[in-house]
């Protein structure tokens, strides 16, 4: 990956009337790189895509593409793509009419047209389509036409709005590789707006979680992953359990453990218990804490299990906790729930 | 036994196999009355003008192939394509504005834009022999603003609630692909709207081809159209073979319109299916200014002219006054063209108008419930047959029915009641348009849950279809009555000096020069727009949201 910072977004505010979305957002993309912005539905990804793109006008801040100010510049000089859930293929012209559409508007000589268009959907796996009415193709497919389309012109950068959300998940992982694929082979860096942690964390150089319309956080998915830092990116990637404890003088207990001191202030503080620090068992002399199974589910190759501790001495509170286990465990099952203190991290909010 | 949904999801009435037989007797049943109501005052005068073609005289046809007539045939053309460039030129901007903001009073500009299209076209054509100070009652931009006036509501209409549901993301893909907004227009917005825009204008240029009211008192009697020389042939010169070639010729072009209109709106049904309204608030003053435009070019092609003849209504020499109202209740002098007080002529209309919508009601009824229980091939003949008297101008209407009741046993051109008939022709495919589509958005679910719990046929109709149907009935009838209280084209035909409605009165008056005629016609049209606004808005309170087709 090149360093060359590509997008220079500082400070960007952006609302509908006193409504304010989004709010001071700093973000640096370096050329060919993907980042993933990450947050819940309602807080401010799409109006943070519309502003960059230009069919938003932010309230205040900059935005600067290779160095040149864009803040104020007409959408249609901006040269970025935008591929967006609903693909919005223009339904009057054809396949190769819609690829061809962006490449028309720079006045591309219709030679040269032509061919980008058929490498294009060469590139999507579509290499017949180019005929076809908008109408007989597929969800799948109407979102390959839409990203040849969005690659056509040749742009630096696109900006993903949840392109893949509205597929179903065997198509979407499918679709999701070969997406990345083809811009990595393009050489284009993306911005792509996400509501699913797995996709993010699949597809990107870097994550940002948003919420409430600020990034709270900007990371690899390996350190987002390995140390989330607040409750909610925590909460929000849902891997593993989130748990309120009471420290005293630095320490605190968790399913009869001692945690490490120094994992919070004083008061009650949030800590990540990560999956693979959570063991369950049936027998009761193992001097774990004693535990119920709310639901198991399953993961491909392994289950989830949800466990309900039971309050035991030391225990001030009822919580939930995730353990992986190999077979699938009934609602109600009694349990003992052993938890290494080690791996537990401490959470900020 | 009972089937339910065909593949195409359209409606089959669920009728036990055993029971078919005694269904097809019922619907014969409920058919005789439309079928003797259309067939003898719409297809036997239809037949009677068509036999009338086929022997011309010499000099009649030395007539047809005239300088005259070729040059009407050609104003005609002209003004039609002028009348629907213009119509839709003005109707674009206001249409955009409709359907891209949302503003208070939205609704109120959308309801606003078609009063005019239910106005009578003769009160259209006295709103537009003077605006203001200004005569441009004898210039031919009086009847081209006319047209626009009268029109620009089909534009509007249609297409600002299509465009509301076109998704503009479409339109910002584009401009992020590098689309200036003039290209957008271009190669996004225009080619969308295309089945919309060729489908208004197929109407518009339908209406203003065969405009009757509005060129036949705007026109100074120079200007003609098809349809004003039906009629001056008809009745002022009587040559009655003449009138009916140029009917049919008329009949011909109104058929090739419809059938393009017919099918731009097919083509729109596929192009969009969503009912998303997408409309924004207009935030930034770049999108005030524009609204403000294009709301400014509605009042201004709409508001002044309405105004304007409110406002000469009330003034008298050169004071403000009631007296052209007070002069409606006055004994007609001897200078006056009227046999009779205005106050009974206005009862006179209302009488007719009564008449009309209950026997359009009646016979509409009927030939919904027929229309809701054929299939197939007869189903479409019959839908076609439906809207017929909506394709036949008045004007043929007219002709028709004078040709037709001329002759013993049936000479009744002397009586009244041949006028309410021709108003209830008119209102006829109003009543079916509304009622019909509700009987066949009845979820067939319905029926035959009533069935399955006991109900008999007679039941169920009571039960489940009467409470449905009675509001779009009602719509269908006030129609009827509104169509009946402004029509002017087939009335002007049958209408005896004894006998006069609100709109034929209009047009003596307007054709008799003199300040007092002009004053009381000008009154007269005011309060001809006052019964239609009262029928029309009673319509809208009655009617809850959208019901049928209008």
């Amino acid at each position: 990956m090149t360093s060359k910072e590509l997008l220079h977004v500082a400070g960007l505010c952006a609302g509908y009337g006193d409504n304010q979305v989004v709010s001071d957002i700093d973000l640096e993309v370096n050329a060919g790189e993907i980042v993933a912005i990450l947050g819940p539905s309602g807080c401010g990804k799409s109006t943070l895509l519309r502003s960059l793109v230009g069919l938003h006008q932010p309230s205040s801040g900059t935005v600067h593409l290779g160095g040149q100010d864009i803040t104020n510049m007409a959408v249609h000089q901006r040269r970025l793509g935008l591929m967006s859930q609903s693909g919005h293929l223009f339904p009057h012209l054809t396949v190769a009419q819609n690829v061809a559409f962006g490449l028309e508007m720079q006045a591309a000589h219709a030679d040269s047209t032509a061919d980008r268009v058929s490498r294009l959907l060469d590139l999507v796996s579509l290499n017949d389509f180019g005929p076809r009415t908008i109408d007989t193709l597929s969800g799948g497919q109407a979102q390959r036409v839409a990203l040849a389309r969005t690659l056509a012109p040749g742009p630096n950068l696109v900006l993903l709005d949840e392109p893949l959300s509205g597929l179903d998940r065997a198509l979407r992982d499918e679709l999701a590789h070969e997406m990345i694929g083809s811009l990595r082979h393009e050489g284009i860096a993306a911005i792509m707006v996400t509501h699913d942690p797995d996709e993010a964390f699949t597809v990107a150089d870097r994550v940002a979680i948003m919420n409430d319309g600020r990034l709270v956080s900007i990371a690899s998915p390996d350190v987002l992953r390995s140390n989330p830092g607040t409750s909610f990116v925590a909460r929000f990637l849902g891997l593993d359990a989130v748990v309120e404890v009471d420290f005293d003088h630095g320490s605190a207990m968790l399913a009869g453990q001692p945690l490490p001191i120094g994992l919070g202030d004083d008061g009650r503080q949030p800590v990540l218990v990560p999956t693979k620090a959570v063991e369950v068992s049936f027998d009761a002399t193992s001097g774990g804490c004693p535990g119920t199974v709310l639901r198991s589910r399953f993961l491909g190759d392994r289950y989830q299990v949800a466990v309900r501790l039971g309050s035991s001495p030391g225990t001030t509170q009822v919580e939930t906790l995730f353990a992986a286990v190999d077979k699938p465990l009934q609602p109600g099952q009694r349990v003992t729930v052993t938890v290494d203190a080690s791996l537990v991290l401490g959470l900020n909010g | 036994m009972a089937e339910s949904t065909n593949a195409a999801g359209s409606y089959v009435t669920s009728t036990p196999m055993t029971r078919r037989g005694s269904s097809q007797r019922t619907t014969a049943l409920l058919g005789v009355v439309p079928a003797v109501f259309i067939g003898a005052f719409l297809l036997l005068p239809l037949a009677v003008i068509f036999r009338e073609t086929l022997t011309l005289s010499r000099s009649s046809i030395t007539t047809l192939t005239g300088p005259s007539v070729r040059s009407v045939v050609w104003f005609t053309t002209w003004q039609a394509a002028v009348s629907t460039a213009l119509t839709l030129i003005i109707g674009l901007p206001i249409a955009w504005a409709l359907a891209r903001f949302r503003f208070r009073g939205r609704q109120l500009v959308r309801a606003a834009v078609t009063v005019p299209f239910v106005l009578p076209t003769v009160v259209v054509a006295s709103a537009f022999t003077r605006i203001g100070s200004l005569e441009i009652g004898t210039s031919v931009w009086a009847i081209l603003w006319a047209h626009v006036f009268f029109n620009v509501a089909v534009v509007v209409r249609s297409l600002s609630g299509y465009w509301a549901r076109l998704d503009p993301a479409i339109e910002e893909q584009a401009r992020v692909l590098g689309a200036s907004q003039v290209n957008v227009f271009r190669r996004i917005t225009l080619p969308r709207l295309q089945p919309v825009l060729l489908s208004a204008a197929a109407i518009v240029f339908l209406f203003t081809f065969s405009s009757f009211g509005v060129v036949l008192l705007l026109g100074g009697g120079r200007r003609a159209t098809i349809e004003t020389e039906v009629w001056r042939y008809a009745t002022q010169r009587t040559e009655f073979e003449v009138a009916a070639v140029l009917a049919l010729l008329q009949l011909l072009v109104v058929g090739v319109m419809l059938w393009v209109a017919g099918r731009a709106g097919h083509k729109q049904r596929h192009v969009d299916g969503v009912t998303v309204d997408h409309a924004v608030a207009p935030e930034s003053w770049r999108h005030r200014t524009q609204l403000g435009a294009c709301l400014a070019l509605a009042l201004v092609v709409i508001g002044v002219p309405l105004v304007s003849l409110v406002g000469r209504s009330l003034r008298s020499g050169n004071a403000w006054s009631a007296a052209n109202y007070l002069r409606l209740f006055d004994d007609p002098g001897p200078s006056s063209p009227l046999a009779d007080p205005i106050w009974q002529i206005v009862a006179n209309s209302v009488w007719f108008a009564v008449l009309a919508s209950v026997l359009a009601a009646g016979t509409g009824l009927l030939a919904a419930m027929v229309l809701h229980r054929v299939r197939g091939r007869l189903a479409v003949l019959l839908d076609g047959l439906v809207l017929l008297p909506l394709g036949a101008s008045a004007v043929m209407l007219g002709l028709g029915l004078l040709l037709t009741f001329d002759t013993d046993p049936f000479d009744w051109r002397a009586s009244w009641f041949l006028i309410p008939v021709a108003h209830a022709l008119v209102g006829f495919p109003f009543v079916v348009r509304s009622v019909l589509p509700m009987l066949r958005n009845i979820e067939p679910g319905l029926r035959e849950a009533a069935a399955i719990l006991g109900a008999s046929p007679r039941q169920v109709w009571r039960s489940v279809d009467e409470p449905i149907v009675r509001r779009a009935f009602g719509v269908g009838a006030g129609f009827a009555f509104a169509v009946s209280v402004g029509e002017f084209g087939a009335t002007s035909f049958l209408a005896r000096p004894q006998r006069l409605t609100m709109p034929t009165a209009i047009f003596r008056l307007l054709g008799r020069p003199g300040a007092v005629t002009y004053g009381q016609a000008m009154a007269l049209s005011v309060v001809l727009m006052l019964v239609t606004a009262t029928a029309i808005l009673l319509i809208e309170r009655g009617r809850g949201g959208a019901v049928g087709d209008f």
